[in-house]
């Protein structure tokens, strides 16, 4: 027996010291869409920087904006992950001069952030906020092996120098995956502790943005007509509602409704641009931004 | 609980420290054995316990009532009675919708409109294993080839014993039940086999049978949308899938046992290398197979009479165990299909003509051996098409796909990543096939190999997406 179990322990202590290894060393410096824009944010040239989810990541290609732009969003951030990251970094990007943060059902309505996404911020971002203990912080734990090891020997990544990608897709209407996007967004609006608590972290967005002297525009992300159409533009007025109760300071609102791109072969879906809408709502975006912050 | 998964990494060393270090006593053992058997069980769903434990106080009861009598119409009476109930309770959890459905089709077609409510029943994991276990035991007793035992607490354990509880291999009560009454003493050597067993078991499931799965599922959800070599290749990868798949587990089960002192029956030797059907089917879920010989073939009159009555026992055995597989025609056809690949050799008595290794004397198969193999791993897979497939109209459209020789395009990037794992494999079996398992390797370089294996079955291992193993379906 003891033979048996030492030589088990053996192999066992072998496997496990090779996993530590991978875990506190090989996979945090993983390349994937997530080290890649925290990589970005070492950059101390940048100007502006844009915040988010998926709306933005998708919707805002810095090439088109200022080529000290990046573009840090990734798909479904809750506001607090871009509060922590903003604080996090601001003192280090000494030329910033403009935040970009969408206000969108993601950014406002949605729930916590989960255990799977703060481990991920936490090896990626390194956001100490996002520290859970050992179990929970490791990738080799609880992430696909296959994808970690990949990701560590492979080091590819579908993102643009600065931050950006989006796809070819073109909008196809479809009643009920329309239905069911917009259900969500509703089922989303009641939900009121939520909604309270990332409206604090906006205010403490301003507040950081403020302190350090660096313009903020609150971006309503452009849909496409159906969305307006079928929740009857009370999405919009619920939204706005909400930002009327918080004191803006020097920060601006901008709703891409103005921007009038409304055609179909600009958007993937109800409510994210392609690549052609990205690139034609960041033009419109480039100009805004100078009129109103340069 | 899933062999492949965390908890299962973490129940194992529990329960295998409280065996061997707080329980010594055979009574305490099986104590232990019989609650954590539960628990694995449970984890999946706890009510179900409750089928496994009345399936276990009725033949416990049985088996104690058959030893008080010896009218032989009362003993009938009494097996007659196991027989109802198991074969009962499988019929309903896993035939009754089935039965329902094919009703009210049947009456459909000649225009007749039936009406009955299918109703919504969840199959209990493992139940075609264990009924098929405490089945051979009131057999048994009622045979006299066994003594029923006193103690229920062995008896339970022997009816549940974790590792084999879900997807056998199905033990026979004149093995496994007796090494319940016996003192297990830990033996070195076979504690080791039972690691390196439950290590080639994790690579088949998880780093071949997982691999197959991925590319299996889209070639036969989309089988309209693919070319003809990729419907083939969609057949192989399904034959290996499910080989690796059971015979993985089977691995593991049997190495778990041997952890604890067990010694459980083969279930698999290197089918994929048989040069006939006959022979694939004395390979492939040997514990099913002997079953079906002992307690349905040989009762029906085996191999005696004349060749019709071989001809009705050998469908006999081949339709049952299809219906086995599970509630659905396509099962039915499947065991149909090798039953009419196993006639031919049945009438020219072949059936018994390759009973040795294969190559025994040679490195490689001579060109007669390999097409045998060829052409028995061929039928073999043909047949594995109805097995997989929804539906028998499925199946048959998947076949005619493959028969439009101008859609035969290479389409080689998809299968980059699973031909070479299966080519390897192939080659492992093949210089294995002499040896118990395939990872009975040279001293100098096993420690690599052990680590390499594990390596890779972290790799092909995703922690959120398990898959479960195919035969807990059955």
């Amino acid at each position: 027996m003891k033979l048996f179990l030492s030589k088990l322990l053996l192999y066992f202590l072998l496997t496990y010291i090779f996993l530590l290894v991978l875990d506190f060393f090989v996979f945090p410096q993983n390349t994937n869409v997530m080290s890649v824009k925290n990589d970005l944010l070492k950059n101390e040239n940048t100007e502006i920087l844009v915040l988010g989810n998926s709306h933005t990541f998708f919707g805002i290609n810095p090439d088109f904006i200022k080529p000290t732009t990046i573009n840090v969003a990734n798909k479904s951030r809750k506001l607090e992950v871009d509060y922590f990251i903003l604080r996090k970094n601001i003192k280090d990007l000494k030329k910033l001069r403009l935040v970009v943060i969408p206000i969108s059902s993601y950014t406002l309505f949605t729930e916590k952030v989960s255990k799977k996404e703060k481990r991920l911020y936490y090896n990626f971002y390194k956001l100490k906020e996002y520290d859970q203990g050992l179990y929970y912080n490791s990738l080799v734990l609880n992430e696909s092996f296959k994808e970690l090891i990949e990701n560590a020997l492979f080091k590819t990544t579908n993102v643009s120098k600065s931050g950006w990608k989006a796809n070819s897709e073109v909008y196809k209407f479809d009643k009920e995956i329309i239905n069911t996007r917009i259900g969500n967004v509703y089922e989303s609006l009641s939900r009121k502790s939520t909604i309270k608590l990332n409206l604090n972290y906006l205010k403490q967005v301003i507040d950081l943005c403020e302190i350090h002297n660096v313009k903020l525009m609150l971006l309503l992300p452009p849909y496409h007509p159906d969305f307006y159409l079928f929740t009857n533009n009370e999405y919009d007025k619920e939204i706005k509602k909400y930002i009327k109760t918080i004191d803006l300071k020097s920060g601006k609102l901008l709703d891409s409704k103005s921007f009038n791109i409304t055609e179909d072969i600009y958007f993937e879906n109800v409510d994210h641009l392609n690549k052609k809408g990205a690139e034609i709502f960041s033009k419109k975006l480039a100009k805004d931004i100078n009129q109103l912050f340069y | 609980m899933l062999f492949n998964s965390l908890e299962f990494l973490l129940f194992l060393p529990t329960v295998f420290i409280l065996y061997w270090f707080v329980f010594k006593k055979i009574t305490t053992q099986n104590y232990l054995i019989l609650v954590s058997s539960y628990v694995f069980y449970g984890w999946w769903d706890w009510r179900f316990l409750s089928l496994i434990l009345i399936s276990t106080l009725i033949d416990y009861t049985i088996g104690l009532q058959l030893k008080k009598t010896s009218n032989l119409q009362r003993r009938k009476l009494l097996v007659s009675f196991s027989l109802v109930f198991n074969l009962g309770m499988l019929g309903f959890f896993k035939y009754y919708n089935f039965f329902v459905d094919s009703w009210i089709e049947a009456w459909s077609n000649i225009g007749v409109t039936m009406h009955a409510s299918s109703l919504n029943i969840i199959l209990p994991v493992g139940i075609s294993f264990y009924t098929f276990q405490t089945l051979s035991y009131t057999i048994d007793i009622y045979r006299k080839k066994l003594e029923p035992t006193k103690d229920f607490i062995a008896f339970a354990s022997f009816v549940s014993f974790f590792p084999q509880l879900v997807a056998g291999p199905i033990e026979r009560a004149t093995n496994l039940l007796p090494q319940f009454y016996k003192k297990r003493i830990f033996n070195y050597d076979y504690a080791v086999s039972g690691m390196k067993l439950i290590l080639w078991g994790l690579v088949k499931k998880v780093v071949i049978a997982d691999s197959c799965a991925i590319l299996v599922n889209k070639i036969f959800e989309n089988y309209q949308d693919e070319s003809g070599l990729a419907l083939c290749m969609g057949a192989i990868y399904f034959a290996f899938q499910i080989y690796c798949d059971f015979s993985g587990y089977s691995d593991i089960a049997i190495g778990t046992s041997r952890l604890f002192g067990f010694k459980l029956m083969r279930n698999f030797n290197y089918p994929y290398f048989s040069r006939d059907i006959a022979e694939f089917w004395r390979r492939w879920h040997i514990s099913l197979s002997t079953w079906f010989r002992d307690y349905l073939y040989i009762p029906l009159g085996g191999s005696r009479g004349n060749k019709w009555f071989q001809l009705r026992n050998v469908f006999a055995i081949f339709l049952v165990s299809g219906f086995w597989h599970g509630a659905n025609w396509t099962f039915i056809v499947w065991g149909g299909l090798n039953a009419l690949f196993f006639i031919p050799l049945l009438l020219t008595n072949k059936n018994r003509n390759n009973l040795d290794e294969v190559a025994s004397n040679s490195i490689l198969p001579n060109v007669k051996e390999l097409f045998q193999i060829l052409l028995t791993f061929g039928l073999t897979t043909f047949a594995w098409i109805f097995f997989r497939s929804e539906s028998i109209t499925d199946a048959m459209l998947y076949i005619q796909q493959i028969s439009y020789f101008s859609n035969f395009m290479p389409d080689v990037i998809r299968h980059k990543k699973v031909i070479p794992l299966l080519f390897l494999f192939i080659i492992l079996e093949w210089f294995s096939r002499k040896q118990e398992y395939a990872i009975v390797l040279d001293k100098k370089y096993r420690t690599v190999f052990y680590l390499l294996f594990a390596f890779m079955i972290l790799y092909y291992s995703s922690v959120e997406e398990k898959s479960s193993f195919i035969y807990f379906q059955f």
